[in-house]
């Protein structure tokens, strides 16, 4: 650096000071638009490439601490990790091989979000209460205005605590609800949905919930949908166990509708002590689609591999927390240093006996063993609260064809928690 | 690292008694390029550090230098961050940091997106995005092209007490990382407000 560049520098620097004298003020109505909550961003020609030396690369990364059944080390070590645009070849096609993450109208978010805004009525965790969320790009529902892209919605839309719009199961032909997602609908009950299909590549708007489009939906772009692939080397110290490898690939990823909440809770009794304690409290969506999946194992060098476990379309939809219904995700240490992961268990009703759940409730609804509220509350416990779904399609092991396996699909959907407590222990 | 920090200052002490006048005219002229290349190396604890020599004996045993580890005389020579979420015991750490991270090709600048020039590069939806206006400015941050690791370390735990020299000190180590080598990348993350809808 010469004087004279420095001299620039120190100008800009001076020259920057007279600027701020000219500031302007805004208009009423320009600041109205403007709420400022949080920042979006999304990542423009992205890839990633972590290799060992088999692979193209230097990196050596190693997970250390952990043991074996019998107390012997075990060393992961990756191999390679790759993020790239789609048509990836199981990490052969990853150099030039770009891909947007997130869409300028569907960007990835960190806000603030006014906790009124997200639940239905005032006895919920969130209530009066700002919430941080961090959001992957969003899922589409048929309310969503392309023109401003808002809102956000989850599994359902609530505005002022009233919901706006619900999910209409799949019926069967005797007009009963399957329990399998079909669409989102307004309060009128139209639908029109304005993503694209979540796992088909080549999908065309409004065909399904995805904001992330797949390479395909729009001429000469690669979409907003990623290849990832994994490699581990799992190594042994113990002389029995032999050394192996795991290879996992996903083709055509989006995490649309994912997202993580915190808040502050008070007033719950996170590790058993019996006192009320003040914590972080979370929520959870992780969400992953992809067109689909490939698990296999190889040799060291990466070139001998055993039968691919291919999959097709591949949904995963995990809801853990529900601060609606008064249980949020709660992470607390021990004074033994171990840990507990705890999903609060399901909130009983002020008027249910002993907090017990009717033990002698004869299924026949509201009637002599539950009053009308306390089932209408169960009720809407059951069909409102969060709920996981996970969807494998055509699973193959080998070729089929030619004397491999083929399992078909598999799926489990609305699978709710009601309690889960999750604790690590010393072995 | 903090000799390449003393040779840039002292560049800057000279450069600063040779302030010249510039007319308006060559102010003109000037374009003012916006946006930063950075390069840079981070090293965290790389060696260890002095802390706890001048403390009493129980915190000598425990923190000292790498190669005061290296030869069992102390316990940890890496850096511990600990977290607590709630009013009950225990936390949350980061522990046995340390190693060295570079990077080449950071680059910040604030970038003009139009429909002409960018469109195509988002899937057509920048006409979109700048809702009628000519161009909307956002601030766009190029991923370095390369990060190069030596010997980077940490480990993830749970621990009863923020500090290992605490009394009723016990951790639960979850698992830890070795990292030697570089990471290939390349994008660049485009951040803007949201909220303004």
């Amino acid at each position: 650096m010469n004087n004279k560049a420095m001299t620039l520098v120190l100008m800009l620097a001076v020259i920057s000071i007279n600027a701020r004298a000219q500031l302007q003020s805004m208009e009423e109505d320009e600041l109205t638009e403007i709420t400022g909550e949080g920042v979006s961003f999304v990542i423009e020609d992205f890839n990633y490439d972590a290799s060992n030396g088999v692979f193209g690369g230097d990196l050596e990364f190693k997970l250390t601490g952990i043991e074996d059944a019998s107390g012997q080390p075990v060393d992961i070590e990756l191999s390679q990790f790759y993020m790239s645009g789609p048509g990836s070849n199981y990490g052969n096609n990853i150099e030039g091989n770009y891909v947007n993450l997130g869409r300028l109208t569907h960007p990835y978010t960190i806000d603030m979000l006014n906790g009124n805004d997200l639940a239905v009525g005032n006895d919920n965790g969130w209530y009066q209460k700002a919430v941080l969320e961090v959001a992957a790009p969003s899922l589409l529902s048929a309310e969503v205005n392309p023109t401003t892209g808002v809102p956000l919605l989850r599994d359902r839309k609530i505005e002022d605590g009233t919901i706006k719009q619900t999910i209409k199961f799949k019926v069967d032909g005797e007009g009963k609800s399957t329990g399998e997602f079909d669409q989102y609908v307004n309060e009128q009950g139209e639908y029109n949905l304005q993503g694209y299909d979540c796992n088909v590549v080549n999908s065309d708007k409004g065909s399904g919930l995805c904001s992330s489009r797949p390479q395909g939906a729009v001429t000469d772009y690669n979409g907003e949908r990623m290849d990832i692939g994994l490699r581990f080397d799992l190594n042994f110290a113990s002389d029995s166990l032999v050394d192996s490898n795991v290879n996992l690939f996903a083709q055509n990823v989006s995490f649309d509708g994912s997202y993580l909440r915190l808040w502050g809770e008070e007033g719950i009794d996170i590790d058993g002590q019996g006192e009320l304690d003040n914590t972080l409290a979370m929520e959870v969506q992780f969400n992953m689609f992809a067109s689909s999946m490939r698990l296999n194992s190889c040799d060291a060098t990466g070139t001998t591999c055993g039968s691919d476990i291919n999959t097709g379309p591949v949904s995963i939809q995990l809801a853990l927390g529900d601060a609606e219904y008064g249980q949020p995700l709660t992470f607390d240490v021990k004074s033994d240093g171990n840990f507990i992961l705890e999903i609060q268990s399901m909130k009983t009703l002020p008027t249910t006996t002993d907090g017990k759940f009717f033990e002698n409730y004869d299924g026949k609804g509201p009637g002599n063993k539950m009053t009308q509220a306390e089932y209408e509350w169960y009720e809407d416990y059951y069909e409102n609260g969060r709920k996981s779904s996970f969807r494998v399609e055509d699973v193959t092991i080998g070729d089929p064809t030619n004397g491999g396996y083929d399992f078909g699909n598999s799926y489990i959907t609305n699978l709710q928690i009601h309690y889960l407590k999750v604790t690590s222990h010393d072995i | 690292m903090t000799y390449k920090i003393l040779a840039v200052l002292t560049i800057m002490t000279s450069a600063s008694q040779a302030l010249e006048i510039i007319s308006d005219e060559e102010l003109v002229d000037f374009s003012g390029q916006n946006g930063v290349y950075l390069s840079g190396e981070m090293a965290l604890n790389e060696f260890g550090g002095p802390l706890g020599q001048e403390d009493d004996s129980t915190v000598q045993t425990v923190w000292g230098s790498c190669i005061e580890k290296d030869a069992g005389d102390v316990s940890r020579c890496g850096a511990r961050l600990s977290f607590k979420t709630n009013t009950t015991d225990g936390y949350f750490v980061f522990d046995d940091m340390r190693g060295k991270l570079s990077f080449e090709g950071l680059t910040i600048r604030a970038r003009e997106l139009k429909t002409g020039t960018d469109n195509a590069k988002f899937g057509n939806d920048v006409t979109e995005f700048l809702e009628g206006a000519d161009g909307r400015t956002v601030l766009e941050v190029g991923l370095p092209s390369r990060v190069k690791f030596e010997k980077l370390n940490y480990s993830i735990a749970t621990s009863s007490t923020a500090r290992p020299t605490d009394s009723g000190f016990v951790q639960q180590d979850i698992f830890g990382v070795q990292l030697n080598g570089t990471i290939k990348m390349h994008g660049n993350m485009l951040i803007f407000p949201s909220g303004n809808e």
